[in-house]
């Protein structure tokens, strides 16, 4: 999977928020789909609305915000999140 | 005038021809019917509801009737009837008084968008409102059935209907649903309450319908709202357990269970949040229904305290 | 024509609501389900603003058709939404159709639609393409037999629908707007030619406003089964009112219908939505189609088929030999649509499918 890949939130259709805790309820008003995540999904997938982004970028945000090392590692769990997020309909890629 | 007020002579004559109008909740239903177990059971089971007259606007037109050609005499069927079509495939003749019921609950759920429709029981007392919702098999039926013969007011045993503005809970009161083997775990445990027949090999199992309480019926236009949200779970000799569930946990399970959360929408979404901010969330396990329901009572002795 | 059946007068003369009783009520709800119009009746009643002339029982029913209307719009736009991203790499321009056509272009027509299908045309070289990549992005062919499979490529004008796997949502892919075998001929080469864009993307079309109402009107008065013939009706009324705005729009029309030989077609939609709906057609092109339309003996045996065929298929809307007249137009639809002796054998076949399927 290329890390050159800028991505961002689906556009042309809402995200809607709500949390409790450590758990966010996220509707996406195109697909009409319901998804519950953790902070860790939820803190890249708001990144990705504010602006587009590629996994270097998120790795750093996400190293600064858990107090994480950025390595391989975190890499490899964007990477996979990433593509998992593109399949619920909620992000896309930037050509 | 009630259904019961009726001669079972007249009930008979009039479901045969222009039918009989029942309110349940805030439905009315007109409902006819040629058949004999139909005119029987529903005598039995909806003889506490009122006998409307003069009724302009129908929410439903039902009957219950037997195919035309060959299925009437050989392996009959009989078939529902949604005002002139037909939404089901029959099913044997002698399952027309579930299916009716069955029936009553497709209207409901495919016709009643102004509510979000959960699939979950719901029972009050003392102003203290409990969903239950829960897939088949988790004994939710059993434990509805056991709160409401122990005087608890039955909403429904099935359908949970929330208004969308103000989450008010909708009651429908209408017979319980009971499967295999807790038809006899309610009989022994309400010897005092009426019962269908059973039915043997439909597709739940062997059902019988238990009738609502009377209390239940006339309160059906009292509306309350929901205090808490219980996911019920039988498991054979287990001990009684109440546990805190998360809400975020409680938002998934309420939405995947729910009748018509996705077509709502965004509308859908806010609704359940609303909900689910507004209510405690647990599980439940439980295998003693005694024990089970001093725990509910419980619950809504602490709740009414701090209402 | 009609003004025996609720909802007919209904949509034609909306104030008249204000005099009905609650058994009026219950009829004409249930006319309309049946019609598949119930949240297009609640369109209209919001518009005119009669909502507060519905009783409260009746109202949940119509907010009820309303949310599910809602749901069935958000449906399509996420599907058309799909269908661009699965196609975007292949660069072929697509043209919807009908329903997804009115909603991409905002146009009334779409307020209050239950969509079922989504239709779509591409050229007639692309489909290939088109049909590989939409199976590559998760699209299957709809299980059909070798028969059926014929029918659709051979003599209709379409591949087979095809059903989103996860979705379960289906596509129509066309290259022509009528069979193959159809009598009438409109040039789909000319049809994309004057397509336009929606909101500016050129890859995602719609036909230009005369053939969007030619085609609607073909679409009906070509069609055999008429359960959706007063939904259809209103579409086409919409359309006129919408694009009437504009006054070249209606010499246009009738330059276009020639041109494309679909004058027949356009003769019935503007006399019988006139005649229902009391559409506002200008007088001027009521004569033009007139002349081009059917000798007067054959007017009024469609106008007494129409007459019964075009209103919900639910019992209060019948009237005497309603059954016979919708038989009728159901051979005519076919006919018009396939040469006889492919026709007798498919009538016969269907009947024999049909029968097995009862038992």
């Amino acid at each position: 999977m290329s890390e050159q890949v800028r991505w961002r939130a689906i556009s042309g259709f809402m995200l809607h928020w709500h949390k409790w805790g450590n758990e966010h309820i996220v509707y996406n008003a195109g697909s009409g789909d319901t998804h519950l995540f953790n902070d860790f999904a939820a803190l890249i997938l708001s990144s990705l609305q504010e602006e587009a982004a590629m996994v270097d970028e998120l790795s750093q945000l996400c190293a600064s915000s858990f107090k994480q090392d950025e390595n391989d590692e975190l890499h490899a769990q964007i990477n996979e999140l990433l593509l998992e997020l593109d399949r619920l309909g909620v992000i896309e890629r930037i050509h | 005038m009630k259904i019961s007020d009726l001669s079972l002579v007249d009930l008979k004559q009039r479901l045969g021809t222009s039918g009989i109008y029942l309110r349940t909740g805030p439905f009315v239903t007109r409902l006819q019917s040629k058949i004999p177990s139909v005119v029987n059971n529903f005598a039995r089971l909806y003889a506490n509801n009122s006998l409307l007259e003069n009724i302009g606007f129908v929410d439903f037109h039902v009957s219950l009737a037997a195919p035309h050609g060959l299925r009437r005499w050989y392996r009959p069927q009989v078939m529902f009837h949604f005002d002139d079509q037909v939404p089901f495939k029959p099913l044997p003749y002698q399952q027309a008084f579930p299916m009716m019921e069955w029936g009553l609950n497709w209207c409901i759920s495919n016709h009643a968008h102004q509510y979000l429709i959960l699939h979950s029981a719901v029972i009050e007392k003392n102003g203290f409102a409990a969903i239950l919702p829960a897939p088949p098999g988790s004994g939710k039926s059993t434990l509805c059935a056991g709160l409401v013969s122990r005087g608890w007011r039955l909403l429904s045993d099935e359908l949970g209907l929330i208004t969308l503005e103000n989450l008010d809970l909708v009651p429908l009161a209408r017979p319980v649903n009971l499967k295999n083997q807790s038809i006899d775990v309610i009989k022994r445990f309400a010897p005092q309450a009426i019962f269908s027949p059973e039915f043997a090999d439909t597709n739940k199992g062997t059902v019988a319908l238990m009738q609502a309480p009377v209390s239940s019926v006339t309160r059906s236009n009292e509306f309350v709202k929901p205090a808490c949200i219980i996911i019920p779970k039988y498991t054979s000799g287990a001990a009684t357990h109440l546990e805190q569930e998360s809400k975020g946990n409680m938002f998934m399970h309420v939405a995947d269970s729910a009748f018509n959360y996705s077509l709502l929408g965004l509308t859908g979404f806010k609704t359940l949040v609303k909900l689910i901010d507004r209510c405690d969330c647990y599980t439940f396990t439980y295998s003693k229904l005694e024990e089970a329901i001093r725990t509910f009572d419980e619950l809504a002795t602490v709740n009414s305290i701090t209402c | 024509m009609r003004d025996d059946c609720l909802i007919v007068r209904a949509f034609s003369r909306p104030e008249i609501v204000a005099s009905y009783n609650p058994c009026d009520w219950d009829v004409l709800i249930r006319q309309a389900r049946r019609g598949d119009i119930l949240a297009r009746l609640y369109v209209v009643l919001q518009q005119c603003q009669l909502l507060t002339n519905v009783p409260e029982s009746a109202h949940m029913h119509l907010i009820s058709a309303w949310a599910l209307a809602q749901k069935h719009e958000r449906v399509l736009r996420w599907e058309v939404d799909r269908i661009q991203h699965a196609l975007n790499e292949t660069g072929i321009p697509v043209v919807l159709l009908k329903g997804a056509a009115y909603l991409m272009q905002d146009l009334p027509a779409a307020r209050g639609r239950f969509y079922a299908d989504i239709d779509i045309m591409v050229s007639k070289e692309s489909l290939p393409v088109v049909e590989r990549a939409l199976l590559i992005h998760g699209w299957m062919t709809v299980k059909l037999d070798a028969y059926d499979q014929r029918y659709y490529r051979k003599w209709m004008h379409e591949i087979p629908p095809m059903r989103h796997r996860r979705r379960q949502t289906v596509i129509d892919v066309h290259h022509r707007i009528l069979p193959e075998t159809t009598r009438a001929q409109p040039d789909a080469t000319k049809l994309f030619a004057a397509s336009v864009p929606v909101d500016g993307n050129e890859s995602l079309r719609t036909l230009a406003p005369v053939d969007m109402l030619l085609h609607s009107a073909t679409h009906l008065f070509y069609e055999g089964e008429l359960d959706h013939g007063l939904r259809d009706l209103l579409d086409l009324h919409e359309l006129f009112v919408t694009f009437g705005e504009d006054e070249n729009f209606w010499t246009k029309l009738q330059e276009r219908a020639q041109e494309l030989e679909l004058t027949r077609p356009l003769y019935y939609a503007m006399r019988y939505t006139y005649g229902f709906l009391k559409t506002p057609i200008p007088l001027s092109s009521m004569r033009q189609v007139e002349a081009e339309g059917p000798n007067w003996l054959l007017r009024g045996v469609m106008d007494a088929l129409y007459k019964r065929a075009l209103v919900p298929s639910h019992p209060s809307c019948d009237v005497y030999l309603t059954s016979l007249a919708r038989w009728l137009l159901y051979i005519r639809g076919h006919y018009l649509r396939m040469p006889l002796y492919l026709l007798i054998p498919h009538l016969i076949r269907k009947a024999f499918v049909k029968e097995k399927k009862n038992k």
